[in-house]
């Protein structure tokens, strides 16, 4: 008995002990950091100063409405998109092209394609030059130090997320049952609402839910396009840590951030929820 | 007779430029039950799936109830298919899938669930209608995908291979449950299989598929008595089959000459012989009223029911079927006679 049992232990202590060293003990450490003076007594007054601080919560505010708003975009242009890949190119060699081209940037650094996105939308950048030769604006738009600019920065290094997860769930719809479908008379419109929507979205909220924890969580993209005009969460931990060197303060800023987002995410994961009888 | 409810004139269908469907000629009555019987790659299927429109045909017409429905998308046409794997809405209850067509037919969701119910209760699945698919038997999915159909009452029900996953117990009791609901509901069924005897057992007429073409439509036993076609001889029920040979004179010799018979209402081209096993009498002598040739018993293999005797008539093979009890006293080595009656042997063509 036990001589079976000893190699399961085995096999399953090393996963369980590389989870711990590297996922659970680091939370651990920031969380009691949270909970201490830095004389390391106890105390809740890290998360005290940040209830009371209406300037933590206004740039909680801007945060989570870039992460929904960059979320909102991207499945707005993903679901199309993922559609068109697997439901209208027939032609392979197209699909995988367009497949490798959505997934080589996530091997490029996001400092990288971030700074990319500062020349595109600098004053005289590719955008404004552009939208000014078609005539759309007549003085170059201000993107850098915007919301928008963070938007379309995030929007962009986040979109494949979204377009994998979805066309995967996509892909995964068997086509008999739109034939069925169409067979019990419902038009392709019918189809897609009754049909194809609802069986897709499991993975549109997994895509979704990754977006959003991403966005809210990002600090390259943000810091780069931003010009200091805007604050976003993670820049304000990051200014704790890299330069207050607070360490306590800047755990309760990170247990703040990942309590709301996790918070955000089960009352989103609760819609794609496939159903139980 | 009234109209037929489906009519197809002159179908034919490519995939490819290799041609799927040749110059399909069918009509079905109300409330009949068809079997599209034939080889896998016969093109049954690829038929059903221009009836339900899922397929376009590249020539001929598709009437239902006399209205041409070859160019509607299947969303318009007044029939009803159960699909292969069934293909049930796995994120919808059992309920919610029957009363499906009625809501797309935009009926209310209380006279929906109504008729949802009573479906379900015909095929007799009541309480039911809260579970999932997925928490059902292969059988009772098998049912929901039935109840799903016969929902929106339509005049034609096309069901694709619908009992090919169950196992072979089950498929004999769905198999009269069809039978019977077919017969409550007095709608025509279009029912796809490759098994013979299913299609045998189930189907008034049987159409007779191979290589795009329908090779004979009739009832199962004329079919099996009377093959219009070497492979119609071959596919329903064992044959013999023997290499006939035209004589000068108009008349056939079968084998090796032990044979002959005259030919001159024999259709052209080249004729196999089909020779049932059971018309074969196999006896130490000749028997009265009887063609006596004379044969070798080379195997007797036993199935059960009866026994299989293998005969060797000069260069030829013949099997004939006989009961066990009139095994008595063969055995393999032994010279027998092969009785057999000219009247039925039929001359069919295609080559042996």
């Amino acid at each position: 008995m036990s001589g079976t049992l000893r190699p399961v232990v085995l096999l399953c202590a090393l996963p369980a002990a590389f989870f711990v060293a590297f996922f659970l003990a680091p939370m651990a450490v920031v969380l009691i950091a949270s909970l201490a003076t830095p004389a390391g007594q106890p105390t809740a007054a890290h998360y005290l100063r940040i209830l009371a601080d209406a300037y933590h919560w206004d740039v909680l505010w801007v945060t989570f409405r870039i992460g929904a708003l960059t979320t909102l975009v991207c499945v707005l242009i993903g679901y199309p998109l993922a559609w068109y890949l697997v439901r209208i190119v027939r032609w392979r060699p197209w699909r995988r092209f367009c497949v490798i081209l959505l997934v080589v940037p996530l091997f490029t650094s996001n400092i990288v394609r971030s700074f990319g996105w500062m020349v595109l939308l600098g004053r005289n950048g590719l955008v404004n030059d552009g939208l000014i030769g078609l005539g759309v604006i007549e003085r170059p738009m201000r993107f850098l130090g915007t919301e928008l600019g963070i938007l379309i920065g995030l929007v962009y290094i986040l979109l494949p997320f979204i377009v994998l997860a979805v066309g995967n769930a996509l892909a995964k719809v068997d086509p008999a049952l739109e034939h069925a479908s169409a067979d019990l008379g419902a038009t392709p419109a019918g189809t897609f609402r009754t049909i194809i929507f609802p069986l897709s979205l499991p993975g549109l909220m997994a895509g979704a839910v990754m977006v959003f924890m991403l966005a809210v969580s990002a600090y390259v993209t943000p810091a780069l396009l931003s010009g200091g005009r805007i604050t976003v969460f993670s820049m304000l931990i990051f200014q704790q840590y890299s330069s207050v060197f607070d360490f306590n303060y800047g755990g309760a800023l990170s247990i703040t951030m990942l309590v709301l987002t996790l918070a955000l995410v089960a009352i989103a994961g609760r819609i794609g929820e496939p159903r139980r009888a | 007779m009234s109209a037929p409810i489906l009519a197809i004139d002159g179908l034919s269908k490519q995939f490819g430029g290799q041609p799927a469907l040749t110059a399909i000629d069918l009509g079905v009555e109300q409330g009949e039950f068809i079997a599209l019987l034939g080889p896998s790659g016969c093109g049954k299927t690829t038929l059903l799936r221009c009836i339900a429109g899922f397929l376009t045909p590249e020539a001929g017409t598709i009437r239902l109830a006399g209205e041409d429905v070859t160019r509607l998308p299947p969303y318009r046409r007044p029939l009803n298919t159960v699909f292969q794997n069934y293909a049930l809405f796995p994120h919808m209850s059992v309920a919610e899938n029957v009363a499906y067509g009625p809501r797309r037919q935009g009926i209310a969701r209380d006279e929906a669930a109504r008729r949802a119910g009573e479906a379900l209760e015909l095929v007799g699945l009541s309480g039911f209608g809260e579970r999932l698919p997925a928490q059902l038997s292969g059988g009772q999915q098998q049912r929901v995908a039935l109840a799903r159909a016969i929902v929106n009452r339509p005049q034609l029900l096309l069901l694709d291979e619908p009992l090919s996953a169950l196992d072979l117990k089950l498929r004999k009791k769905v198999q009269s449950e069809l039978k019977q609901i077919q017969h409550r509901l007095g709608i025509a069924f279009l029912f796809v299989t490759h098994d013979q005897e299913e299609a045998m057992t189930l189907a008034d007429r049987i159409v007779l598929m191979n290589g795009g073409r329908i090779e004979q439509i009739g009832r199962g036993r004329d079919i099996y008595a009377q093959p219009a076609t070497r492979f119609a001889a071959d596919f329903i029920g064992d044959a013999n089959l023997l290499a006939v040979a035209r004589q000068g004179d108009g008349s056939c010799s079968l084998l090796d000459g032990a044979l002959r018979v005259p030919a001159a209402d024999a259709p052209p081209g080249e004729l196999t012989g089909v020779l049932r096993p059971e018309d074969i009498l196999v006896a130490t002598g000749p028997v009265a009223g009887r063609l006596a040739l004379p044969a070798v018993v080379s195997e007797i293999v036993h199935v059960g029911s009866h026994a299989a005797v293998a005969l060797t008539v000069g260069d030829a093979m013949l099997t004939a079927r006989l009961a066990p009890s009139a095994l008595a006293g063969l055995g393999a080595g032994q010279p027998v006679f092969a009785n057999i009656r000219l009247s039925d042997l039929r001359l069919v063509p295609g080559a042996a």
